[in-house]
């Protein structure tokens, strides 16, 4: 009986010994004094805007030495600085800047705090990064259908819920005019529209000097219309086009000293009749380049697109080795659409990671719906 | 009584029937941690013998990474000086020393025009967008290299990388094949070699993932069979080292325990005093490292090796 029990007693104490050790893991927090960084960015985790960018930075990293005193936010877009905001609170790290839509700023964000070494207030200063909105979603399928007394339109509405005015404008110019080969149909562009209103300002439309025909808005609604019927006469002389501004309105805005840009988007220009005279995109080459590799942003450049029918650049993306725009078009997104023609450079740092390959061209459109594609870019980041 | 035995074995202890392994083989770093080691500041047996000929061999694995960030396998991150010879191995420039006046104004420069503490002295990385490549630094310079048949993001497919200066070049040996060299010499001041990741004393980025098998550091480039040897045995250190070759070996991480630790001995003098004939003086300078994890997280010591 005691040789079973010493049996026992062995068993108990010597099989199952390893069994404390089983666990692999093992923790060991490091204590590196680590060097505050801001690392301004995109915050990832708030969606896109239309009329704001929401970024986001690194939390001050505690530091017996150092004390924290606030964040403050600039934008730093021309050599005249703004201030935008003081954060206080250690925590807040992110925060949503209001932009008009379709614009860039460049902002950069300052972390103020006290050295007890040098018993004085010191900064440390992000980089200035490029924040972007997208422009507004137009509407869309704009279709004429002219009839002997009158001309009916139709569109699918703007996606955006925050649209609250809508304008239709009639552009008519001579034919005689129009049938000339150095003539094209008459475009909207940068430089007729009020930066204010987003209405069309300058509506005469010109050839060699003479007024040879205009821009007439025709209609006010909102973005719950869907169909308009044209009863103004049209008269034979002239070639009809039409095209729709859609627009965010806030009355309630009271701004002293600041130009104010308005929140708006053309559609494409139709024009009335199905074989009317229409642009079809100057055939430039479009070159897109990327600056060396850097970290953390992948840096792109272009020649701008140089016809007067300049509608919108669509710069596309992905990750999956693509040599042609079709399938980097399938496996990619659109990544930024932009609205000035004269911006040749954008700089992506939308997760870009490090050592991480993109691929990359640039789509130009015209206000007819034409468009010419650049060449596939491959870009690298580095660590 | 004897039911009582059965349940006993069955119940209380059930996997004694189980052939337990408890020496571990590797540590596996998931994005989590890494491993740092210090210079000592010997001339003979420090990091800094990397300013000269060298070897360095990483039996690793790389593993599943869902960022768009790369994980770095190792790296030296330091300063961009102008060359010296670094004669008391302090890891600085002293006034007595001999230095090449590299943009020659005349004088010392390690700031303004050179001074860079995120400068990458040397470092390998993997590339997130491609499973099958890697990019080498040397001296801030990056190459990037497909490697026909490599996935380093499988945390099975074990590798051996061999790094090593010979006469002023800088080669890159996977797996017994050359895939990249560079004509550059490298200068260590002090900093630490950073095991699966970029990083210093004062920032830290690019973790590995995957398995660090084993690391040695060599005062010599070694011959190519001996090279060749320890990629085909890899086990077989002290067999293939029966000679004083054995005295370069300046630093040996294996990462063998039977239980997890955060400290990596270096366990160079237990290899070596083990050899039945060698001249060696393992003078106990020894190179330990640590584990180091983000906070809140864990290393996963493994079975799994080269």
């Amino acid at each position: 009986m005691n040789k079973i029990f010493y049996i026992l007693i062995y068993i108990i104490l010597f099989s199952c010994e390893e069994e404390s050790n089983s666990n692999p893991t093992i923790s060991n927090s490091s204590n590196m004094n680590i060097q505050y960084k801001i690392n301004l960015n995109w915050n990832q985790n708030e969606e896109r805007l239309k009329t704001g960018v929401n970024i986001q930075w690194k939390k001050w990293i505690d530091n017996p030495l150092l004390t924290f005193i606030k964040y403050e936010i600039q934008d730093v877009s021309t050599e005249q600085t703004k201030w935008i905001d003081f954060i206080e609170q250690i925590e807040d790290t992110s925060y949503q800047v209001e932009f008009p839509t379709g614009t860039f700023y460049r902002l950069c964000v300052l972390a103020h705090y006290y050295n007890t070494n040098s018993d004085s207030n010191e900064i440390i200063s992000s980089d200035s990064i490029q924040f972007f909105t997208q422009p507004l979603s137009s509407i869309k399928n704009l279709v004429i259908n002219p009839e002997p007394l009158e001309t009916t339109i139709n569109w699918d509405p703007s996606d955006d819920q925050s649209i609250n005015k809508l304008i239709i404008y009639r552009g008519k110019i001579l034919n005689e005019v129009l049938n000339l080969s150095n003539v094209n149909a008459p475009n909207i562009n940068r430089s007729m529209i009020s930066n204010n209103t987003g209405e069309i300002q300058d509506s005469i439309i010109y050839y060699n000097d003479e007024t040879v025909g205009v821009w007439q808005k025709i209609y006010e609604g909102t973005n719950l219309d869907i169909l308009y019927n044209d009863t103004d006469p049209s008269d034979p002389n002239y070639a009809y086009y039409y095209t729709i501004n859609v627009k965010i309105e806030d009355n309630d805005t009271e701004v002293i000293n600041e130009t104010v840009i308005a929140n708006y988007r053309y559609s494409l220009i139709v024009p009335q009749n199905e074989d009317g005279k229409i642009n079809e995109i100057e055939n430039q080459t479009i070159s897109l380049l990327s600056d060396p590799d850097q970290e953390n942003i992948i840096i792109l450049h272009w020649n701008s697109y140089s016809g007067d029918d300049f509608y919108s650049y669509e710069i596309w993306r992905t990750d999956i080795e693509s040599t042609d725009i079709e399938s980097l078009e399938n496996s990619g997104q659109k990544i930024v659409e932009i609205t000035t023609q004269t911006q040749d450079f954008f700089e992506d740092i939308s997760l870009v990671g490090s050592e991480k390959t993109f691929y990359y061209f640039i789509r130009v459109n015209n206000n007819y719906g034409y468009s010419i594609e650049s060449n596939i870019i491959e870009a690298d980041t580095t660590l | 009584m004897k039911f009582y035995i059965l349940l006993i074995i069955l119940f209380s202890c059930s996997d004694i029937f189980i052939p337990v392994n408890n020496d571990y083989q590797s540590v596996y770093l998931d994005g989590n941690a890494w491993i740092e080691i210090e210079d000592q500041y010997d001339c003979d047996n420090g990091l800094r013998v990397i300013n000269n000929e060298f070897l360095i061999e990483i039996y690793f694995s790389g593993g599943q990474n869902s960022t768009n960030d790369a994980g770095v396998l190792f790296s030296f991150l330091g300063k961009n000086t102008e060359d010296f010879d670094d004669t008391n191995c302090d890891g600085q420039w002293d006034d007595t020393e001999n230095y090449i006046d590299m943009n020659g104004n005349q004088q010392w420069d390690d700031s303004d025009n050179f001074g860079d503490s995120e400068y990458i002295v040397l470092a390998i990385s993997n590339d997130p967008s491609n499973s099958n490549t890697l990019s080498f630094y040397v001296n801030n310079q990056r190459t990037e290299v497909e490697v026909d048949g490599a996935n380093f993001s499988d945390s099975s497919e074990f590798h051996l990388m061999q790094i090593f200066s010979n006469e002023g070049i800088i080669y890159f040996n996977l797996d017994d094949k050359e895939i990249y060299n560079i004509a550059d010499n490298i200068m260590i001041q002090g900093e630490s070699l950073m095991i699966g990741a970029l990083a210093n004393q004062s920032s830290i980025s690019n973790l590995w993932y995957g398995h660090i098998d084993e690391v040695r550091l060599w005062k010599n480039s070694l011959t190519s069979e001996l090279r060749t040897l320890h990629y085909e045995f890899p086990d077989k250190l002290i067999d293939t080292m029966q000679n004083n070759i054995i005295c370069d070996l300046i630093g040996l991480w294996t990462f063998n325990y039977s239980t997890p630790s955060i400290n990596i001995e270096d366990e160079k003098c237990e290899q070596i005093n083990n050899l039945n004939a060698n001249d060696c003086e393992c003078d106990l300078l020894l190179l330990n490292g640590i584990i180091y994890t983000l906070p809140n997280n864990e290393v996963t010591y493994s079975i799994n090796k080269f």
